[in-house]
């Protein structure tokens, strides 16, 4: 299994391991629906997929306590599944329609819900980094004991908020743990072509913890995050989480990926995380059948959250004026 | 050698005046002593003359506006080499103007001649329009002053509530205005005797062809009172009191352009065929409203002679710059007690002087008047110099 | 009622902010130890320690970001930007960020964080130390502009600025720092209202910052030597503007001109002159006149850039072809 360092810091139950499946199956069944759905046409802009990198998600999402807060990326739709979005709002946004989270406003890459803590997805790369910063900045000084994670891909590793972000956590010891999902792809080049250094040796620039995982091991990819959220509320200052992982589709749907080898292919079968997911719960004595109603369930759970998003109204134009200002009392229109 | 034209004070008091018209256009030469533009102040229209020969090169104030003195009005060329000459005057508009240059001199710096509209097409503001609609007013009768003949809502003829006063008229009410607030007037008054004074024109007048008016007889009256008290020969100034000694009397001289005041030079030293002289010609031009600079502004006292109504008492405002103006009413055939305490009949005027009392007490003020009082009721002094 | 400088007014502003708010934090680049490069934050260090007043480094991208998502949990961020020009650098935290939060993200948070900065010249700061950037804030949909001209009014609009909830540039002069006036911390300006700070009948000009005075000088130069009385209009917010009050100014004095200190091409000036050209067009008794510094970086030399300058010349000229 996993050729990476991997700290296990405490047990997993089984329950606990159920819940990390059934959420990279969801994350799965989504990704892939919406696969056949954009080729089909009925999903406009565009969608950047995350199949492949499930157990960094669900890894992550369920680690993450409530009152802590998570800032993703374009490629976002896993991370916010993982939290608990609203499957129907998921896809609703994802059409465009009124019932989405953002009510048609933002779209695949801007799919969040504050309620849940997301305090945003962000089409700009690398801009979540700081905003997570101020994000944990704010928990600190209101003392919630919340902390803030941000979610980014190594095609981020080059850009300067990542650099000036690490900086200024560690001058102010903040709560903050910038998880990277490497998946060795910066857009269309590999991420060895478009950064000289590496994250570890940056982490150590800034005398900050870096702890490097098996991003296809859902299992280590959480207990690896619990154990760094623990040492954030210790006040010890913020720490990187570096996942390695694959993209299996390309940077967004309609890439060919002609840049990458077709001997890529067999590796990324064998990466899988839904596969070693099902093989370490065979193992801790998840049945065939049980497995498969769950994948079942996933399935059933898109499909109907499908149909309602297909119907749901268009979003009302003039409403979204009331969205570019917050209403002070006393204010009309 | 590019050199501007300014604003030029055309009398001691003067702050601004108007352009009336422009003789010449940009690009067109000019000789030494030709007419460039004509000014209008509160007292006249002015014609300009230049000094030099030239080429008019812009046109930076076009008629209609008040305009400060001093402020360039336009630029020339007096054809010299050397480098353009900056006006040291504070306002440039040409080259301070933050706008792009172009955008500047395409629309003001060369006005076209014609004041009214092509009947294609009416240029005329908004505002403009929107009252000409609401007020039933055809355009294509308007003359506009705007910047190429532009129709602005000045230039539409509206009632009586809502006419936008002239330039002149603005200028006018602010020197009146100043005069009231400035000036701290009192006022003396006599009834003068005049039957000798119209028994004397009378007989000037028979023989000879430059008529004597009723007011040239007042003119040299307040001239010899003036040469008689030169004490009072004074006016009020920023720098001080002004000595004059000149005897210049001015007179006011209503016309349909309004209100003047020309200035006969010397009139104390001068008989009263010698003013008839002056006055004659320079009445004719206040008729046209072509005074000349140097028939303007200066002297202490004007006189402002009502005689053709039918007015008892005037009580004029004094012209800011002078020190006394003279109110004269109209002849009145009275009766007076004579020594015997018979009624006698005499012919009256009722004459009030207002005096500027920063400079005059009453004493050095009626002394003037008795003066002045004398003079009329002895004319027969004012056919001669002593 | 107190008599004081315009930087000391914006620190009082902090200062009452801070303390009447717990969720009020000021950040920026030299803003608690040193007290700020123009000492305007002088002393909240010492009165607010250093959880509340947070010395960054020289990161705008991410120190304005960081104020967005610290904004976004539950603080109200106030964010010192050294020098307007530096903002370039924290375009993405406002612009896709601050800006958009709201409304990309469906309706559901607010971003209560105002970024300072001080704007303008006059200074021999030179081409990357003077400019007036304003206009690009403007121009994006979710974020609000102000600019205060005097103590009083850098005082009251800030604290309506903290009070926003939402993201706002308080644009400040540095020329204007030291300019006293007379500050009543019980008045209230809120954002979105200008100021008929002249009442005139002739023509009507409309600025904001520093160019206010200007105007100001030039209408009292107009009234004295001329007769005229100009009405002059300081906006105080420009975006939203108060488009009301400029367009019954117009409607009264059919002649309007819009000054300000920033370059003239595509500034503030160039909508509100469309605005009025399209709202009040029958009003119009001449064309709509702007007055702005050319299209030029800002030179260093004091004699260019006196001649760069939008003075009380140049608005006079603007005045005088108004009543053409």
């Amino acid at each position: 299994m996993g050729t990476f360092m991997s700290n296990i810091h405490s047990r997993i139950t089984l329950n606990e391991f159920k819940a990390l499946h059934e959420t990279m199956l969801l994350i799965r069944s989504v990704e892939s629906t919406l696969v056949k759905v954009f080729a089909n046409g009925e999903v406009p802009g565009f969608i950047h997929l995350s199949i492949g990198q499930e157990a960094v998600a669900a890894g992550v999402g369920c680690a993450i306590a409530p009152g802590d807060t998570l800032a993703t990326t374009h490629r976002g739709h896993g991370h916010v599944l993982a939290m608990g979005l609203d499957l129907e709002g998921f896809f609703k946004e994802i059409y465009g329609r009124n019932g989405g989270v953002c009510r048609g406003r933002g779209g695949s890459m801007h799919v969040s819900d504050m309620s849940l803590g997301i305090i945003g997805a962000n089409g700009i790369v690398g801009a979540g980094i700081p905003i997570a910063l101020g994000s944990s900045l704010a928990l600190r000084t209101r003392g919630t004991g919340g902390v803030s994670v941000a979610l980014f891909g190594d095609g981020a590793m080059a850009e300067g908020v990542l650099h000036e972000s690490m900086n200024f956590a560690k001058l102010l010891k903040l709560p903050l743990l910038l998880v990277c999902e490497n998946n060795g792809w910066s857009e269309f080049s590999p991420t060895d072509r478009q950064f000289s250094g590496s994250l570890a040796g940056m982490s150590a620039a800034f005398n900050i913890p870096h702890e490097c995982v098996d991003g296809n091991d859902v299992e280590a990819v959480w207990h690896a995050c619990k154990g760094a959220l623990k040492e954030l509320r210790g006040g010890n200052g913020p720490r990187i989480l570096e996942c390695m992982t694959h993209r299996v589709r390309g940077h967004f749907e309609g890439d060919a990926q002609k840049y990458r080898q077709k001997t890529e292919q067999s590796l990324l079968e064998s990466a899988d995380p839904i596969a070693r997911s099902e093989y370490r719960l065979k193992e801790l004595g998840c049945t065939e059948d049980e497995l498969h109603r769950m994948k079942i369930h996933s399935e059933e759970r898109v499909s109907a959250a499908l149909i309602e998003a297909r119907s749901d109204a268009e979003p009302d134009f003039a409403e979204a004026f009331h969205d570019v200002h917050t209403p002070v009392p006393g204010e009309t229109l | 050698m590019r050199k501007p034209f300014l604003m030029p004070k055309l009398g001691l008091t003067m702050t601004e005046g108007s352009i009336v018209e422009w003789k010449l256009k940009p690009g067109q030469a000019f000789n030494r002593g030709q007419i460039i533009f004509v000014v209008e102040t509160d007292k006249s229209a002015v014609d300009i003359e230049s000094e030099r020969a030239g080429v008019v090169l812009e046109i930076v104030h076009l008629p209609g506006k008040a305009v400060s003195v001093g402020e360039v009005l336009g630029y020339w060329d007096d054809e010299e080499g050397g480098a353009n000459s900056e006006s040291v005057v504070e306002f440039n508009l040409q080259k301070t103007s933050a706008t792009p240059v172009t955008a500047v001199d395409s629309v003001e710096v060369f006005p076209t001649q014609h004041q009214g509209n092509d009947i294609k097409r009416i240029v005329a503001t908004p505002f403009a329009r929107r009252l000409a609609r609401k007020f039933n007013i055809d355009l294509h009768k308007v003359s506009g002053s705007g910047p190429n003949g532009r129709i602005k809502a000045a230039d539409l003829p509206l009632g009586p509530a809502t006419t936008q006063p002239t330039a002149s008229q603005l200028i006018l009410a602010k020197r009146l205005v100043g005069a009231k607030q400035n000036i701290p007037h009192f006022y003396l008054s006599l009834e003068v005797e005049v039957s000798e004074l119209l028994a004397l024109r009378l007989q000037l007048n028979s023989d000879v062809d430059v008529r004597v008016s009723v007011n040239d007889l007042f003119v040299a009256a307040a001239g010899r009172a003036l040469l008689d008290c030169p004490q009072v020969d004074r006016v009020w100034s920023e720098d001080g009191i002004i000595r004059l000694g000149s005897t210049d009397v001015g007179i006011a001289v209503h016309s349909p352009q309004g209100l003047f005041a020309p200035i006969v030079r010397g009139a104390g030293r001068m008989t009263v065929r010698q003013i008839a002289e002056k006055t004659r010609p320079m009445l004719e031009r206040v008729r046209k409203g072509r005074l000349n600079a140097r028939e303007m502004g200066g002297g202490a006292l004007t006189i402002s002679n009502a005689g053709m109504f039918d007015v008892t008492y005037i009580t004029p405002i004094i012209n800011p710059g002078q020190a006394m103006i003279l109110g004269i009413g109209s002849v009145r055939e009275v009766f007076r007690p004579d020594v015997n305490c018979l009624p006698s009949l005499r012919r009256e005027v009722g004459v009030v002087l207002a005096c500027d009392h920063r400079i005059l007490d009453g004493v050095a003020a009626l002394n003037f008047l008795q003066h002045f009082k004398k003079r009329v009721q002895q004319p027969q002094l004012l056919t001669t110099l002593e | 009622m107190t008599l004081m400088a315009y930087a000391h007014a914006v620190n009082l502003g902090l200062m009452d902010a801070l303390r009447a708010d717990d969720r009020v934090i000021v950040l920026g680049e030299d803003v608690a130890e040193a007290g700020g490069s123009f000492k305007v934050t002088r002393g909240l260090l010492e009165s607010y320690g250093a959880t509340r007043v947070i010395d960054t480094p020289i990161s705008e991208a991410t120190i304005v970001s960081a104020a967005v998502g610290a904004a976004m949990s539950g603080l109200r961020p106030v964010v010192e930007i050294m020098f307007m020009d530096f903002i370039t650098l924290a375009m993405d935290a406002l612009v896709n960020q601050a800006a958009k939060a709201r409304f990309m993200f469906g309706g559901k948070t607010s971003v209560p964080m105002v970024v300072r900065t001080p704007h303008g010249g006059g200074l021999s700061a030179g081409p990357q130390h003077s400019q007036c950037l304003e206009a690009w804030f403007a121009h994006v949909p979710g974020l609000k502009v102000v600019c205060p001209s005097t103590p009083q009014d850098a005082y009251s609009l800030l604290r309506s600025a903290i009070d926003d909830p939402d993201p706002v540039i308080f644009v400040e002069h540095k020329g204007l720092y030291g300019l006293r006036g007379e500050v009543d911390s019980s008045v209230k300006v809120p954002i979105g209202h200008a100021a008929v700070v002249r009442q005139g009948r002739a023509l009507t000009v409309v600025s904001y910052g520093a160019t206010v005075a200007v105007c100001l000088s030039a209408a009292k130069q107009l009234a004295e030597k001329n007769g005229i009385d100009a009405e002059v209009i300081d906006l105080r917010t420009l975006q939203p503007w108060d488009k009301a009050t400029v367009l019954a100014s117009v409607r009264k004095t059919h002649r309007v001109a819009i000054v300000h200190e920033a370059v003239q091409a595509f500034g503030v000036g160039a909508e509100i002159a469309a605005c009025i050209a399209e709202e009040a067009f029958d009003e119009l008794d001449a064309p709509v006149m702007r007055v702005g510094a050319p299209f030029m970086p800002v030179p260093f030399s004091r004699s260019l850039e006196k001649k760069y300058a939008v003075d009380e010349t140049k608005v006079l000229a603007a005045m005088h072809r108004l009543l053409l």
